[in-house]
């Protein structure tokens, strides 16, 4: 009888190779895709690595319906071999779709058991097959979803933007106390290479079409705590009457958020390094020193009060001020839309700045 | 000659038998009533759990399995086997054999089930074993999401009234089933057990169902537990390792074991239960149950019989956990009946 468990066990356990096996050469790996449309027609490109005689390409097929998983069977219908997305790496959305409710476009990709959900979502701007078929010298480096997943890493590790894989994203999408911040990208018409533009702004479900700058976007991820292993800010500051320039690097980050009524305090202690400096003026001894992180914590509450305003200006809750409203004070949560709430929210930012080395020993 | 087990045996076949299939798919229904504050529901009903087994422990004898109790269990817990194999091979369905027919298989899960029968009961009593360490590494792969958890998912708490705390209790009591067999187990162990013991059973029971409740919870918006069913695969799926490409797929196959092993208990249960009725030669017996929980179970590997029988389980398990034991002790404490001197044949 033990004889005939040994046997049975691992058989249950290898049953899949039997009927669910997926020959390599049958299917064809998914590695991009790119949804453009509206509620009524979506339009979906999808980018797989294709073996030529020489070497290794990347091809598109484009297919249409009036839903993903129309154009999804569309393309299969068309393409010799199944499509996979089982490896997909990158998700492109176009800021015109995706200021229709996102989650009907990604709602087949979350939740199809054999679809990653750890690829990277991204918002595109301009055509998306360009995204797919960069012309000129970069085309080569470019052409790949490897390469898009590098500029994401980049975007992440510099705390350029928020970054979400395609779980967070849905997560967020269904979170009433959060809403979503994604990276847009651009082709830049000169190098023809794709760049960061900024960061695109969710309110609920859609987008709402405003996109913070670079230099915003870096604070979004610092309030968020979600900042990458580098982040750095360029402040000018005064020094005996004179500009000089400063880079800092977050070294810590602390906050709270302190709500009372309809009034909220963001108290946050960073401590940084202070990279490069001109050597003289700035650096004269302690006294210097805490000057500067008087002017330094100013400079970036300044840019961090400008931040939340942009914010409730559209109406989007990216930080996620919502989720502690939501569990600690029920009357402002109840009192009716979340994104409306918080737009009238009167939100202060504190920051106190310690400047904790200099980066250079002397 | 009656099969003797120990303890910690008993503790782990137990344990096995409850948490089984139940751990993957009691969170969302849970959930999707009580929101927020489902895991306060959890916490408040889970310590109940201890004063039950305790009375369970204390009141045990007076349990007396006539053969109409018998009858019952056994059916009981052949509806137990036949639904959570049908949960089982309808998620593996969807998740991992789209293209394996269910038959094939249901029939190797029952073909494993009817070889543990079959065999000396002392394979049933140890088969739990190869579970530990399993058990181990799914804990450890839930565990990866700690830095992703949202913990202001878990408040408010205490806004829940009367009516929906009462309609949240219906899932939450989906890792109670299998309690019952406390008292079939408790027969083939001679030993007191102490309050230490029960203590330390119920500490880990309800350890590990509530962080199968919290981890989801805090991980997921509450809306999302309205688009699936089982947010522990989907938990696993958004894990990013570098060993395995797809944690849920390897988690899948953890759970397949996991169940395989809670369905071959039950079907012990139920054989021990032949025994009490003074049916010696059951192996035949054994042989058609199989054959009938295969074709049960056919028919139930479907998305309506799954979410018929999550919703029923829960009433089911009130009569079989709690009203008939009840009644039963009650009725032979009143009587003076007990099972003194009833051993269950090997």
């Amino acid at each position: 009888m033990k004889r005939l468990l040994i046997i049975l066990l691992p058989a249950a356990l290898l049953l899949s190779g039997c009927w669910d096996e997926l020959i390599f050469k049958d299917t064809q790996m998914v590695t991009m895709v790119g949804i453009e449309g509206d509620s009524e027609e979506v339009t979906v490109n999808y980018g797989f690595p294709a073996v030529t005689d020489s070497s290794l390409e990347i091809s598109t097929i484009e297919a249409k319906g009036r839903t993903y998983g129309e154009a999804r069977n569309d393309a299969n219908e068309r393409s010799s071999e199944v499509l996979d997305l089982s490896f997909m790496q990158i998700l492109f959305l176009t800021e015109d779709a995706a200021r229709y409710r996102v989650y009907d476009f990604l709602d087949n990709f979350f939740r199809i058991p054999r679809n990653r959900v750890i690829a990277h979502v991204m918002l595109t701007q301009g055509e998306l097959k360009d995204y797919f078929a960069i012309s000129g010298d970069y085309s080569k480096f470019l052409n790949s979803s490897e390469s898009y997943s590098k500029m994401i890493n980049t975007f992440h590790q510099y705390s350029l933007s928020t970054m979400y894989d395609l779980q967070q994203v849905c997560t967020i999408l269904f979170d009433e106390g959060m809403d979503l911040s994604l990276p847009v990208i651009r082709i830049n018409q000169e190098s023809g290479k794709p760049e960061l533009a900024g960061t695109g702004l969710f309110k609920g479900m859609e987008y709402t079409g405003e996109m913070l700058t670079v230099d915003e976007g870096r604070l979004l991820t610092m309030l968020k705590g979600e900042e990458g292993s580098i982040l750095r800010m360029s402040y000018e500051v005064d020094v005996d009457g004179e500009k000089v320039p400063i880079l800092l690097e977050l070294v810590d980050n602390k906050q709270k958020i302190n709500i009372d009524g309809e009034q909220a305090g963001i108290d946050l202690q960073i401590v940084v390094e202070a990279e490069e400096f001109a050597h003289g003026p700035v650096y004269k001894g302690e006294k210097q020193f805490n000057e500067l992180e008087d002017q330094l914590g100013k400079l970036i509450e300044e840019d961090i009060d400008r931040l939340i305003g942009r914010l409730q200006e559209a109406g989007s809750d990216a930080i996620g001020i919502g989720r502690r409203v939501r569990a600690f004070h029920e009357d402002i949560w109840k009192k009716g839309n979340w994104n409306d709430t918080f737009a009238d929210m009167e939100i202060d930012a504190s920051v106190k700045l310690t400047m904790e080395r200099s980066g250079i020993l002397e | 000659m009656g099969t003797r087990i120990t303890q910690l045996q008993m503790f782990l076949m137990l344990f096995i038998a409850q948490t089984g299939t139940v751990f993957i798919s009691f969170q969302s229904p849970l959930i999707q009533i009580a929101g927020t504050e489902s895991w306060f529901v959890f916490f408040c009903l889970g310590l109940l759990f201890l004063p039950h087994i305790w009375l369970f422990e204390r009141f045990f004898q007076y349990f007396v399995w006539s053969k109409p109790i018998c009858i019952m269990y056994a059916g009981y817990w052949f509806f137990i086997c036949v639904s959570f194999t049908g949960k089982n091979v309808y998620t593996l369905n969807v998740w991992a054999f789209p293209e394996t027919p269910v038959l094939l298989v249901i029939v190797l899960m029952g073909s494993v089930m009817l070889a543990v029968v079959l065999s000396k009961p002392s394979t049933a009593v140890n088969l739990g074993v190869i579970l530990i360490p399993l058990i181990v590494i799914f804990i450890l792969f839930v565990s990866m999401a700690v830095n992703d958890l949202i913990w202001t998912n878990l408040l408010p708490v205490g806004q829940l009234s009367l009516g929906e705390f009462r309609k949240a209790v219906q899932p939450a009591q989906l890792p109670f089933v299998g309690i019952e067999l406390y008292l079939l187990f408790r027969l083939m162990q001679p030993e007191k057990v102490g309050f230490r013991r029960l203590f330390l059973y119920f500490a880990i029971w309800f350890a590990f169902f509530l962080y199968m409740l919290i981890f989801p919870l805090a991980y997921f918006s509450l809306k999302e537990f309205e688009l699936f069913p089982d947010p522990i695969i989907y938990l696993l799926r958004s894990q990013e390792v570098t060993f395995v490409e797809r944690l849920d797929l390897f988690f899948i196959y953890i759970w397949l074991a996991w169940s395989i092993v809670t369905i071959s208990l039950y079907a012990f249960a139920v054989i021990r239960l032949l025994g009490l009725m003074g049916i010696l030669y059951y192996k035949k017996i054994a042989v058609w149950m199989t054959v009938l929980f295969i074709i049960a179970t056919y028919f139930v590997v479907n998305k309506n019989a799954v979410q018929f029988n999550a919703k029923v389980i829960p009433y089911i398990h009130g009569i079989f956990g709690v009203a008939l034991p009840a009644a039963v002790i009650v009725f032979n404490k009143i009587k003076g009946r007990t099972n003194a001197g009833k051993g269950i044949s090997s």
